[in-house]
């Protein structure tokens, strides 16, 4: 019989069957929905985790290498040489490398006083400093014409100066270079908060304009900063660890000092761990449901070949092969099972749609046609692994035994 | 000859027990023949036919159609040849009973590589042939015994088959439903020349066909003309 006729007749078989095909199918139906779900999910999060870190103005992945000086007074080699970038351009994935300078806008020092050395936080600060207590903020203006003037915390005041208002005026040495006091900011407790930490609001024992403070540690930073471009589809954590390899056993400057890198996407990568853990977990389940409906159509297809014993003989009767027999069986267990894939592919979809209209949700569930094919792929794999046996079993039957 | 059946013996496996259902059977069933082949319960009437139609091929002795030996064929070419050959008609119908009608019949020319657009028009004569036209989208269970007899026969009949085997097609049916199912057997054997072996309980169904055989304990008691036909 011609393959389109035994499909045919494997579909109207299960048509004729509807309530028991539909309970068989269930845990395809959830199997192949879960599935979809999370692989909609975790897509939509991946593609929004690359726009989020890609949002630069160039659009490009963008990674940093920074060279950190075993001793900072020895500071009179560059901390990358031409030879070096050149090795670095080398590296796969990478589109381009900047060269700047590192300037962390938050630093830890220590200061004198009253004969003790005291670990104070400095913020270097292109704008405004926070509100003052006594004495005048810091402005931008500071910052563009060069004050050399600072904003201290009245805790320092008052151990340095003994008093807020005493404070102002004097000159306060940072890195060196002597400030004058400008300004008192309420005291600042010792533990940093995270919530201002993530706004980028320290609350900092003493504040200095940046160009200021840049104009004399020049020397020690310059060009210790590399920023690497990527290109698309170049894993950041992967070229920053051959980028560090590369470094630390050819670089110019590898016995003064240590290179470290910085990856903006390790957060995401993080956060990327856990849905990949939770899509671990779903995947596993599925696959369980899977296993199970599995088993279920392989019980349904027996029952249905017992159930047929004499549509079987009578169709070897008229003529049918045994493969057409076996074909006829597989067939039925395979469209029974792709259907369900149809269905929970269906209503995957929905459910991702659902989760990502969710408020809490940062972004849209992506739906994508490898998910449609492993839909289909896994379905149908189903019906026909678990179909097999029953299909052979009809197939085997001896029609003497049957046709009596 | 189109059947020739030398020595044929057949044994039935009852566990340590042999059982002797074919003793010795000596049969030869030219083309165009209307054989009917009578016996009591159990005499091995079934066993013969299903070895005449190719659906047992564990026996003794030497079964030729057509002049060759499919005893040892594959079990594709034994289905091959089935549904190139052999119509049968079974004693309980045997129709498909979630199939409507229509594909009941369409069966041997599925099977046989037709597509069923091709098949329709085909199975709707065969089913004119039998007295059943209009009734090719019912299911069996809606038709009477007779009638799905007839769609039997249909389905024997419609792809043209070397011969039609019919196992007792009347032994579930009334005097005047069986008159009526043989003689349409008659006039495929009279009008179109078909070859047809036809078991039967019924002395009177056997006097339809042209030679008679009986059968007692497995073997040929009796192989005669059929002088006093039955009254049309
Ligand atoms: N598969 C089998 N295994 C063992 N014995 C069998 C088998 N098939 C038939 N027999 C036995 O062989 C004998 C002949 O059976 P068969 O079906 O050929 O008889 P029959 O002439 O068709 O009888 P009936 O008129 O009742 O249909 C019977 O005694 C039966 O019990
Ligand atoms: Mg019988």
């Amino acid at each position: 019989m011609r393959f389109s006729e035994i499909w045919t007749t494997a579909l109207r078989s299960i048509l004729k069957n509807k309530r028991r095909s539909i309970l068989t199918m269930l845990g395809i139906i959830i199997g192949i929905a879960a599935v979809v779900t999370i692989l909609a999910i975790g897509d939509g999060f991946s593609n929004w985790v690359t726009k989020s870190i890609t949002s630069n103005k160039s659009g490009k992945v963008e990674t940093q290498i920074v060279y950190m000086p075993n001793d900072t007074a020895n500071t009179s080699a560059q901390p990358f040489n031409e030879r070096d970038l050149t090795l670095v351009r080398q590296v796969k994935g990478i589109a381009r490398v900047k060269q700047s300078s590192s300037d962390s806008d938050y630093a830890q020092l220590t200061l004198p006083v009253k004969n003790k050395t005291k670990s104070v936080l400095v913020h270097y600060t292109k704008g405004k400093s926070s509100k003052v207590i006594a004495g005048r903020r810091l402005t931008a203006m500071d910052n563009e014409i060069g004050n050399q003037v600072a904003v201290i915390d009245a805790s320092l005041a008052k151990s340095l100066f003994g008093g807020t208002t005493n404070a102002l005026h004097h000159g306060i040495t940072i890195d060196d270079q002597l400030y004058e006091i400008v300004g008192v900011r309420s005291s600042v407790a010792s533990s940093v908060n995270f919530t201002d930490a993530m706004s980028g609001q320290i609350p900092t024992n003493i504040t200095i304009p940046r160009k200021v403070h840049q104009y004399y540690t020049r020397s020690e930073r310059t060009g210790d900063l590399l920023t690497l471009s990527l290109t698309k589809g170049a894993k950041a954590s992967h070229v920053n660890k051959q980028v560090l390899h590369i470094l630390k056993t050819q670089g110019s400057m590898r016995s003064q000092g240590e290179y470290q890198s910085n990856d903006p996407t390790a957060q995401a990568d993080t956060f990327g761990k856990v849905l990949n853990a939770i899509t671990y977990f779903v995947s596993a389940v599925a696959g369980i449901s899977l296993f199970i409906a599995g088993i279920g159509v392989m019980n349904m297809m027996y029952i249905s070949v017992a159930e047929r014993t004499t549509e079987i003989g009578i169709r070897r009767a008229m003529g049918a092969r045994q493969q057409d027999i076996r074909l006829q069986f597989l067939l039925e267990s395979a469209t029974l099972t792709i259907l369900g894939g149809f269905i929970g592919y269906g209503l995957g979809v929905l459910l991702a749609l659902g989760v990502s209209a969710l408020p809490v949700m940062p972004f849209k569930a992506s739906f994508s046609f490898g998910g449609f094919a492993l839909a289909f792929g896994v379905s149908t794999a189903v019906g026909l692994v678990f179909g097999v046996m029953p299909a052979n079993a009809a197939s085997r039957k001896d029609l003497i035994e049957i046709i009596r | 000859m189109l059947i020739e059946l030398k020595s044929v013996n057949k044994y039935y496996q009852n566990g340590a027990q042999n059982f002797h259902v074919l003793r010795d059977i000596n049969l030869a069933i030219d083309r165009g023949e209307f054989l009917s082949i009578m016996g009591p319960s159990g005499a091995g009437k079934t066993s013969l036919i299903n070895l005449i139609g190719f659906i047992d091929r564990q026996y003794k002795g030497e079964y030729l159609f057509n002049g060759d030996s499919y005893q040892k064929a594959s079990d594709n070419t034994l289905a091959r040849i089935r549904n190139r050959s052999v119509g049968f008609v079974f004693q309980n119908f045997k129709l498909i009973g979630n199939n409507t009608i229509l594909e009941n019949v369409e069966l041997p020319l599925l099977y046989g590589g037709m597509t069923k657009r091709a098949a329709k028009p085909v199975v709707e004569q065969a089913l004119i042939r039998v007295g059943l036209s209009n009734s090719s989208q019912k299911i069996p269970s809606e038709l009477s015994g007779g009638q799905q007899q007839r769609v039997a026969i249909a389905r024997a009949l419609v792809h043209q088959p070397k011969f039609i085997i019919a196992d007792e097609p009347t032994g579930a049916l009334d005097t005047k439903t069986s008159a009526e199912i043989m003689q349409i057997f008659r006039d495929l054997n009279r009008n179109e020349g078909a070859t047809i072996v036809l078991v039967t309980h019924d002395p009177q169904v056997s006097l339809y066909g042209d030679r008679l055989i009986k059968i007692l304990d497995g073997a040929i008691t009796a192989d005669e003309e059929v002088t006093q036909h039955a009254l049309l």
